[in-house]
């Protein structure tokens, strides 16, 4: 059938047009105008903050820029020659390993403390707001330097050991434990993820649970079939932002190893390791190829992530 | 046609009006300033104790100069040249700042830093009583002169003078050798207070390297390339780890913990070591903070020892440069300054020698011999004198301060946790060292 056969059969719905409104349109105008004026700082900022730095970050990366001197054009030799870079390699290691521990810890801490503030506390507006400080202050220069302090060969953790006679290591300068160490305090600003996680709980409906009692469902069964599938849209959603945001980090293994990455290289963290290149080396043409190359293993883990959510995130639809 | 080519008459005649043409045009330049008057800024390296004294010496500068207002910059030594790079790169570096030898040659060029021969000529900069040494370790690769050193300093070690009086030790003579420590640290051992080890473990202590690469007969660097042998590296490794095995230096762990650059938490100032290496021009600030934790305690400097080949001192020079961007109007104002930093008797007496003994002769002098100046200051003027005969400066090549401290501490740690051999840690020294000089 035409389009015409179907014009004729089904008469077309009669629009109205509203009467020409010279007044109103030129208020929309004006209206438009005035949003884009206010939305001008942000543009502003936009455009010679983010979009002009990236664009003079990937023409240094295929330069030589050594700061004091003019970036020479060298092609993708940047790129090549971070195949042969062994402390790139081991930055990459560790920067693995802090994103593969660090993540799971803190969904996993803060749903499990999220369920537990979910079941009717008194105070909990009180809990809420202690447990989310940390993740206000974690990523200060101050908190790492007072976890350095506190997790030091004599620092107040080992003095602590000691009153049960345990003699405790150097936990930010033994390179068997300083990562760990570093882990410890992402995992301690878990408050963000569990004030989502919180939220998210408390839209679950009751009657779901209710519903599971009556069927004789125990907490555990409760858990895994309601709460659970009906928090992955949620789980998904801080599995990405802290998956983006370990991979990152910087300031808190900045601090801890006062700038170095040591003891060893053992908080090496890819982000340092570029840090290092750029304003200790001075070589800020390595160091964009770099940043260039982590924004593409960030997109990367992204796209997987969201590849993978079709198979285990639920939308209730 | 040389100068040497001409006939005595000829050549006499040209420097005749070579003479005149220095002693009137450029007195002409030192006149033809201008005005001292405007904002300048001044940007300097250091603590708390050397912002006040520096901060106290500005105000009497604007005294003097009531058309001047100065702003003050100040940074720990790291972040000092990381800013300051940026700052280069963007051409906006202050008007004058505080220099190191160290760090010439990332600096020494005519798009950074101002060339100041033309001024130093014209007599509108005043070196007098500025030794002639260094007054060439303040010229860049092309010859231009980058900085006005307005003190020296030289390597060596604190040690806690009471606790070695207490042993029943004598202080060693300034010319002592690396077996001398050794022997000194071993008697030491059993005899420091309880919780304290005798040495820090200086492995990874730039100054002290060099110190045993140049007394071992070794160059540092050579036109602008790594010129130590794999030997004397894995040698001066070596040395250290017996020490840290025999239990005379501080645990791995308590060695990449402790900083240096932080006198209050240190170990020497807290009485937790009787030795580290440090600068001697930093005795006072460590003893200030000692005198609080261990009433009665002295802490005492010495030279870095001796070895085969004699001291093996490096003596560099820190001094105040004016940026190549500084605005022609503020060139005046910034000369005046640089003028009163290192030549004015009143700003000196503030100073001390905070960052190493002062480089004009009279205001060392007037140092030595002023009841005011402070037991630390005047023992690092003394010793600088007994070894600067015998130092032997080095030529750093750009960045190369940084990037060698960096891998002693990288490569040595890595030696202390038993992960690798001295031998591979030499390797990576080396390798890590590859790009200076590229």
């Amino acid at each position: 059938m035409s389009e015409v056969e179907t014009s004729v059969a089904r008469p077309k719905p009669v629009r109205v047009r509203p009467p020409p409104n010279t007044s109103r349109s030129s208020l929309s105008r004006m209206e438009n105008r005035a949003a884009y004026w206010f939305l001008l700082p942000w543009l502003a900022g936009f455009f010679f903050i983010t979009v002009v730095p990236m664009l003079a970050s990937a023409y240094l990366s295929f330069t030589d820029y050594r700061v004091l001197k003019p970036p020479q054009w060298v092609g993708l030799q940047n790129y090549v020659a971070m195949t042969h870079d062994r402390r790139l390699f081991v930055s990459v290691g560790v920067t693995l390993r802090y994103v593969l521990i660090s993540v799971p810890l803190v969904l996993i801490f803060s749903l499990a403390v999220a369920a537990l503030l979910n079941r009717g506390l008194k105070g909990l507006a009180i809990y809420r707001s202690l447990f989310y400080v940390p993740s206000l202050i974690g990523a200060s220069v101050g908190i790492g330097m007072l976890w350095r302090e506190v997790f030091g060969a004599r620092g107040i953790f080992n003095s602590f050991l000691a009153l049960f006679g345990i003699k405790g290591a150097g936990w930010m300068s033994s390179p068997g434990t300083a990562l760990y160490t570093v882990i410890g305090l992402n995992v301690w600003t878990f408050g963000a993820a569990m004030v989502i996680f919180l939220a998210a709980l408390r839209q679950i409906p009751e009657s779901y649970y209710e519903a599971a009692s009556l069927d004789g469902a125990n907490a555990l069964q409760k858990f895994r079939r309601i709460t659970l599938p009906l928090l992955t849209p949620v789980i998904f959603f801080n599995l990405v932002l802290n998956t983006i945001g370990a991979f990152q980090s910087f300031t808190q293994a900045f601090v801890v190893s006062g700038g170095t990455g040591g003891p060893v290289d053992s908080t090496l963290l890819y982000t340092i390791y570029l840090y290092q290149r750029a304003f200790q080396h001075l070589e800020m043409g390595y160091a964009s190829a770099m940043a260039w190359v982590l924004l593409a293993t960030i997109a990367a883990f992204t796209a997987l992530l969201f590849w993978s959510s079709r198979f285990w995130v639920f939308y209730g639809d | 046609m040389k100068l040497t080519d001409l006939n005595g008459a000829a050549a006499r005649r040209i420097a005749v009006a070579a003479a005149l043409l220095i002693t009137t045009a450029l007195p002409a330049l030192a006149d033809s300033l201008g005005p001292v008057e405007g904002e300048i800024t001044f940007s300097w390296f250091g603590g708390q104790s050397r912002a006040d004294k520096t901060h106290r010496i500005i105000e009497l500068f604007k005294a003097d100069n009531p058309g001047v207002s100065v702003v003050e910059q100040n940074s720990d030594w790291d972040p000092y040249w990381q800013k300051l790079t940026l700052q280069a790169s963007a051409n906006n570096i202050p008007c004058t700042v505080m220099m190191q030898n160290r760090w010439l040659a990332t600096f020494a060029d005519p798009n950074i830093l101002l060339p100041l021969d033309d001024y130093v000529a014209s007599g509108a900069i005043d070196v007098k009583g500025i030794p002639e040494s260094a007054m060439n370790s303040s010229r860049g690769a092309d010859g231009h002169l980058y900085q006005i050193p307005s003190s020296v300093f030289f390597n060596g070690v604190i040690f806690n003078r009471t606790w070695l009086e207490k042993a029943g030790l004598k202080v060693p003579p300034s010319n002592w050798t690396w077996d001398d420590m050794t022997n000194l640290l071993e008697q030491m051992k059993g005899k420091v207070p309880e919780g304290a080890v005798a040495a820090h473990n200086m492995a990874m202590e730039n100054d002290m390297f060099v110190s045993w690469v140049q007394s071992h007969g070794d160059k540092v660097f050579d036109n602008g390339k790594v010129a130590f042998s794999k030997a004397t590296l894995a040698q001066w490794f070596e040395y250290w780890e017996k020490l840290r095995k025999d239990g005379v230096t501080d645990t791995p762990d308590v060695m990449v913990e402790e900083n240096g650059s932080l006198i209050e938490t240190s170990d020497i100032a807290n009485g937790r070591t009787f030795m580290t290496a440090r600068p001697p021009n930093r005795l006072d600030s460590h003893q200030k903070v000692i005198d609080a934790v261990r009433p009665g305690e002295q802490l005492a400097v010495l030279p870095a020892p001796a070895g085969p080949a004699g001291g093996g001192w490096d003596v560099g020079s820190n001094g105040i440069a004016i940026g190549a961007h500084c605005p022609a109007n503020l060139i005046p104002a910034s000369i005046a300054w640089l003028n009163f930093f290192t030549q004015d008797s009143r700003a000196a007496k503030i100073y001390e020698s905070d960052l190493g003994p002062v480089t004009v002769d009279r205001l060392q002098e007037e140092q030595i011999s002023s009841p005011d100046t402070s037991r630390g200051q005047k023992d690092q003027i003394l010793m600088f004198r007994q070894i600067a005969p015998q130092a032997k400066p080095i030529l750093w090549p750009a960045n190369s301060s940084g990037l060698l401290a960096q891998a002693l501490s990288r490569n040595y740690q890595a030696v202390a946790f038993g992960q690798v051999s001295v031998d591979e840690a030499v390797d990576q020294v080396f390798a890590d060292l590859s790009s200076i000089g590229n």
